[in-house]
């Protein structure tokens, strides 16, 4: 059989071609002029990453899903309507009659559309005989271009992945680092011996996250049991440890409430039974001389009875109510409340003119800052010239801010974390139960807000607590809660 | 108060018990008590009481149950005590007056729970009159 000269040229260049996308525009340019062939489509299934259709097109490869199923090209003939249908669809323009040439012998079932401009029967077959003869040699080069489309497109997408994840991940032969990704190389910038494996622990602790490294060997050798090389991850388990963290301190914190309450419950009985005895009792009884004895376990009974009632309080965990009001009425209603203790010190108040609208329940802010002052006088007890100031307004975040300062003898920096655990106390036995400051940030915290204490360069402590403003239109006045000015 | 009265005081703590039984014989009551359902109810319809004191957690069940277990042909005013500030028990019904413990006066309590006998209360349908500063 003569071999054209075109068909050895054809086999030299399609030989030469090095990417998928020039494959289109040279089988284009391939195809005698009087042929009259239109546009040529290559399309074929690329299973990466569940991409299932793709193109080349004009020297371009495009990346597509598929708009519609992929049919049996197999069945289809030049002329077949469904054929123009479906590239009409997939190409975004009206097809002429097209020439389907489908390879299904090779991986990716790729397909290649030929064009007919002016569709009659001496073109089409025309057509047919100019690719039956190079069919070989275009289903080899086809093979090759979409091995190597694929491969590339793999080995690209792993290089983003390995390079791109989050965690070090670094690949190892003999020991050494052969290939590692940004992550790891931070992580290897700031501690040099980080390959050094010791075994005691798989848990590190670099700067300030939590890691655990992993290092899966991969077997070679003869009998797949040499470790020459493997690959190295670091973990990041600090968010785990975190949460982790959280959530066993929130339970805590629930089974502390619930012990508070279980306590209180039970001690409430027999305290009401005593102080009721005693009532009782002091009325009938005849020694007139017991009198005073009876007074006083009567108040010592109700002192029980008010500790009781504070610990309920701090472990209720029942609804409250959030309303709209005014945090400097909150604050003016609290300080009559400690006006005895309060009488000793010099006060210097500065509140903002007008109202702080924040939401929250009005009797538990008000609790939460009565404690905090209290501490606040508690600590300034046998000072000579004791000194409290108050401020309240907005603050620079625009949230609205209550600051207690005292001139006291401040709190130790290592107290500082522990100053809002509850049952932490300095105090003397029965001066308080330890709860107050605990409380006061609960609830503070339940309405959105934080409480802080630092201490003051003059000597001293302060405690500052933030809530969040009431916008315009999440004012509903309930009654008094907001004052109108 | 001059006239005597039938007081039976339900509570599984003795002293509550000791202390209500010490008021109301003051008052020349017939006093009789129980420390748990099972003793409530059988001493209860027996002794018929006008007035009773019925803790609402005892050990053997709720007063309230107590309550629903008697015969319906007793007449009496009940006051029903709780330590306990749960919402639920406003559900129930067959009691006249209801207490928060601790009480700061156990003389008012009692006094009060004479009050329903001689100004002869309903009981308590939906509305609750609670005495928290007893």
């Amino acid at each position: 059989m003569e071999i054209s000269s075109s068909l050895i040229s054809f086999t030299e260049k399609i030989s030469s071609l090095s990417h998928l996308g020039e494959f289109p525009r040279f089988i284009s340019s391939s195809i005698p002029k009087s042929f009259f062939s239109g546009e040529v489509a290559l399309f074929y299934e690329s299973s990466l990453l569940s991409l299932r259709r793709s193109y080349a097109r004009k020297g371009q490869v495009y990346e597509k899903m598929a708009q519609n199923p992929w049919p049996e090209f197999q069945n289809m003939n030049y002329g077949d309507h469904t054929v123009s249908l479906y590239l009409a669809r997939e190409m975004g323009r009206p097809f002429s009659k097209a020439l389907v040439i489908p390879f299904p012998e090779t991986t990716g079932n790729p397909v290649l559309f030929v064009e007919l401009l002016k569709p009659t029967e001496k073109g089409k077959l025309q057509l047919q005989s100019f690719f039956l003869e190079r069919r070989d040699i275009i289903h080899r080069v086809l093979q090759r271009l979409l091995l190597h489309t694929g491969f590339s497109r793999a080995s690209s997408l792993w290089g983003h992945v390995f390079g791109g994840w989050r965690e070090p991940l670094a690949i190892l032969k003999n020991f050494k680092v052969i290939r590692s990704n940004r992550a790891f190389e931070q992580l290897a910038l700031d501690y040099p011996d980080l390959l050094s494996f010791k075994k005691t622990t798989n848990f590190l602790r670099l700067k300030d996250r939590v890691y655990k490294r992993h290092y899966y060997p991969v077997l070679s050798g003869p009998d797949k049991k040499l470790i020459e090389s493997g690959v190295l991850y670091y973990q990041d388990l600090t968010d785990y440890f975190q949460l982790r963290e959280k959530l066993l301190q929130s339970e805590r914190m629930a089974s502390l409430a619930r012990l508070g309450q279980n306590i209180a419950h039970e001690l409430n009985n027999p305290l009401t039974g005593i102080s009721s005895l005693i009532q009782a009792l002091r009325e009938n009884s005849k020694e007139l001389s017991f009198l005073e004895e009876f007074q006083e376990m009567e108040k010592a009974s109700r002192r029980c009875q008010k500790i009781i009632g504070s610990l309920l309080s701090f472990s209720r965990t029942t609804e409250t109510t959030r309303d709209a009001l005014d945090l400097n009425q909150v604050l003016e209603e609290t300080l009559p409340l400690l006006k005895t203790l309060l009488a000793r010190v010099h006060l210097t108040l500065k509140t903002s003119p007008g109202p702080l609208p924040v939401r929250g329940n009005f009797s538990l802010l008000q609790q939460g800052v009565f404690n905090i002052i209290l501490n606040g006088c508690q600590a300034l007890k046998g000072k000579p010239s004791p000194k409290m100031e108050i401020k309240s307004g907005f603050s620079k975040e625009g949230k609205a801010f209550i600051s207690i300062k005292d001139n006291g003898p401040g709190i130790p920096e290592k107290q500082l974390e522990k100053i809002f655990q509850p049952l932490w106390t300095t105090k003397e036995k029965g001066e308080g139960t330890g709860l107050g400051l605990s409380m006061a940030q609960r609830v503070i915290k339940g309405f959105g807000g934080e409480v802080s204490v630092s201490n003051v360069s003059e000597g001293g402590a302060c405690f500052k607590i933030l809530l969040p403003l009431l916008k315009e239109r999440d004012v509903s006045l309930t009654g008094s809660s907001l004052k109108v000015v | 108060m001059n006239k005597t009265l039938k007081v039976l005081v339900v509570d599984d703590e003795p002293l509550i018990r000791r202390a209500f039984l010490l008021v109301g014989k003051s008052r020349r009551h017939e006093m009789k008590e129980a420390k748990d359902g099972k003793e409530a109810l059988a001493i209860w319809p027996l002794f018929d009481p006008d007035l009773v004191f019925l803790d609402v957690l005892l050990p053997d069940g709720n007063g309230f149950q107590i309550l629903e277990s008697l015969p319906k042909s007793l007449r009496f005013k009940c006051v029903v005590m709780s330590a306990h500030d749960n919402l639920e028990e406003r559900r129930f019904k067959g009691f006249h007056l209801f207490v928060r413990k601790p009480f700061e006066d156990i003389f008012k309590v009692f006094s009060r729970g004479e009050q329903l006998i001689f100004e002869d209360i309903s009981p308590i349908e939906k509305k609750i009159n609670t005495i928290s500063q007893a």
